[in-house]
């Protein structure tokens, strides 16, 4: 049992545990919301011009 | 522009270069990761070039297209070669420790290695206080937009007849609808405006009708449609169709008017404000007897299986069980996505909230949808459009379960993505009620996915959803959906009122 868990701590882990997954995931959620506000910002300018 | 996006490029090759380099050194990869990895890395960096390209051509839909088809392209083939590598670092902790690596054995070995990462935060009590606060004053601005936008609403539609005929002397019989006689008294030429009822709102139509009773000309004055739509009906030059026919004609879509493919419920708005333009000069001021045909009731094919698919989504077992599920999930995408591109967006929901109700007789698939769904949230306490006849949601759905990965936003942000959301939802509603004009506030990325529709930055949105999706479970559904965050309030409120009925009722009781 010690050996194996010697072994699994050697082995790099799989994305969703690693810190870099969850910047992943965090930068998607913003990037979509900066684009959400891109297009408020398209829609505010198409209702001025109305 | 575009040589700094060169540079940028080569930087960004330089960079997958050294990465892969690193990810060598530590996973020593074989050739099928290696082929993997240099295709997922160059379809991104094709994907850059592309969009950027496009983006500077001025073809947003080229761009997004790019980013759909290379740019999650990359992505899947990644996904895979990352799968791939995971399963052979497990067959060589398996052949290392003469153990297999499965169970709960191998997940607490994996916790371990990576190290801890923040699962849990709370939300101090100050800034609950704060997001409750700015809930309130959400509402209470919406409650004023709402009355601002409908007392602002209603152009001055006969300055506008003035100026499309300012060599006429215009003078008015009748408002409601607004009739103008061209010319002398005895002249027999007269101008009408009228509206149609579309989803996002009335389609405002002015008519020219001469001495030998036929439309010469017809104006698209208003309308309260989806940029998109209203794009095609424009390119198709839609009016023009009308000129030379006779005011008794019938004006029915699909049988002596033409229907604009991909613009079908515009379509009917504009015909139904020249066809009730027309019928109403043929009686009133050419005395003509009504021999038109009536408008018969559009149920189709489409309509029966909406109506269908509708009523599937009461029953439990069908989304408990996996082949039905299954099978639903292709109506879904096929029927209500492909076929009718019939989802429900924040424009529909706003444009019920301003009064905006299309006639049942021509739109059956928005009564069954937009009334059903709202009034099922409202009398039964059920949400059963979200999760279920949503077809975005099943896209969605597909394409976690390719990508498969468990990855989760920080926890900071997962707690505030719910008011993040809401804020979204606010910004949307508050544009719609300030201009009376739905599709102002449609961010969701739903048209774009099903028919290829969509205007400017929407372009972007459907990308970053579907990648969004192939990481996080429900991605849209679960950070942005407006149409969502709207049940869910409905919901809420439903179950305020209840409980405040329950407590009156005990109280009285006591």
């Amino acid at each position: 049992m010690e050996k194996q868990e010697k072994q699994s701590v050697a082995q790099p882990s799989p994305i969703e545990t690693h810190a870099w997954g969850q910047m992943l995931a965090n930068s998607l959620w913003v990037v979509t919301l900066l684009m959400v506000l891109a297009f408020f910002w398209q829609s505010f300018g198409e209702m001025l011009a109305k | 522009m575009m040589s700094l996006t060169w540079y940028l490029l080569g930087l960004l090759t330089v960079a997958s270069g050294e990465g892969l380099r690193q990810v060598n050194l530590r996973y020593k990869l074989d050739w099928i990761a290696w082929g993997g990895l240099f295709s997922g890395i160059g379809a991104l960096l094709f994907c850059i070039a592309w969009a950027v390209g496009a983006y500077l051509e001025g073809v947003p839909r080229a761009a997004a297209m790019g980013l759909l088809m290379f740019g999650l392209g990359g992505i899947v083939i990644l996904a895979v070669v990352s799968k791939y590598i995971n399963a052979r670092l497990e067959k060589r902790v398996v052949i290392a420790a003469g153990t297999p690596a499965i169970g709960p054995a191998a997940v607490k070995s994996t916790t371990v290695v990576s190290g801890p990462l923040k699962t849990s935060v709370a939300i101090s009590p100050f800034e609950k206080q704060i997001w409750s606060v700015l809930g309130r004053l959400a509402y209470l601005s919406l409650v004023i937009a709402f009355f601002l936008g409908l007392m602002s609403d209603g152009k001055d539609y006969e300055t506008m007849l003035h100026l499309k005929f300012p060599e006429a002397k215009l003078t008015k019989l009748r408002d409601n609808p607004t009739v103008f006689r061209i010319g002398a008294e005895e002249s027999g030429n007269y101008a009408l405006i009228q509206e149609g009822q579309g989803y996002g709102g009335p389609f405002v139509i002015g008519l020219r009708i001469m001495e030998d009773a036929k439309i010469h000309e017809v104006v698209l004055f208003d309308n309260k449609e989806t940029p998109a739509f209203l794009d095609k009906i424009e390119k198709a030059n839609f009016p023009a169709q009308f000129a030379g026919k006779h005011v008794t004609d019938d004006f029915l879509v699909g049988a002596d008017v033409d229907v604009i493919s991909g613009a079908t419920v515009s379509t009917r708005a504009a015909t139904m404000a020249v066809r009730n333009g027309a019928h109403i000069a043929a009686t009133e001021y050419f005395k003509l007897k009504p021999t038109w045909k009536p408008v018969p009731w559009n149920f189709g094919l489409g309509e029966i299986l909406i109506i269908l698919m509708f009523v599937l989504a009461f029953v439990p077992k069908i989304h408990k069980s996996t082949p039905w599920k299954h099978l639903y999930m292709v109506a879904s995408l096929v029927i209500v996505g492909f076929y009718m591109n019939a989802s429900i967006s924040v424009s529909s929901l706003s444009g019920l909230a301003l009064g905006f109700i299309p006639p049942l007789k021509e739109h059956i698939v928005w009564w069954t949808l937009v009334m059903g769904s709202v009034l099922s949230v409202v009398l039964l306490g059920k949400n059963v459009y979200c999760y279920r006849i949503c077809p975005f949601f099943w896209v969605e759905w597909l394409l976690n379960k390719i990508g498969g990965s468990g990855v989760k936003l920080s926890p900071e942000l997962q707690l505030r993505s719910r008011y993040v959301a809401n804020a979204c939802l606010w910004v949307a509603l508050m544009l719609v009620f300030l201009s009376t004009y739905p599709g102002l506030g449609n961010y969701e990325p739903f048209a774009m996915m099903f028919s290829l529709d969509g205007v400017g930055v929407q372009w972007y949105l459907l990308p970053l959803a579907l990648v969004g999706s192939f990481f996080l479970s429900s991605f849209w559904c679960r950070f942005f959906c407006p149409v969502g965050y709207s049940f869910n309030h409905l919901l809420s409120w439903r179950r305020r009122i209840l409980d405040k009925f329950k407590t009156k009722e005990e109280s009285m009781e006591v």
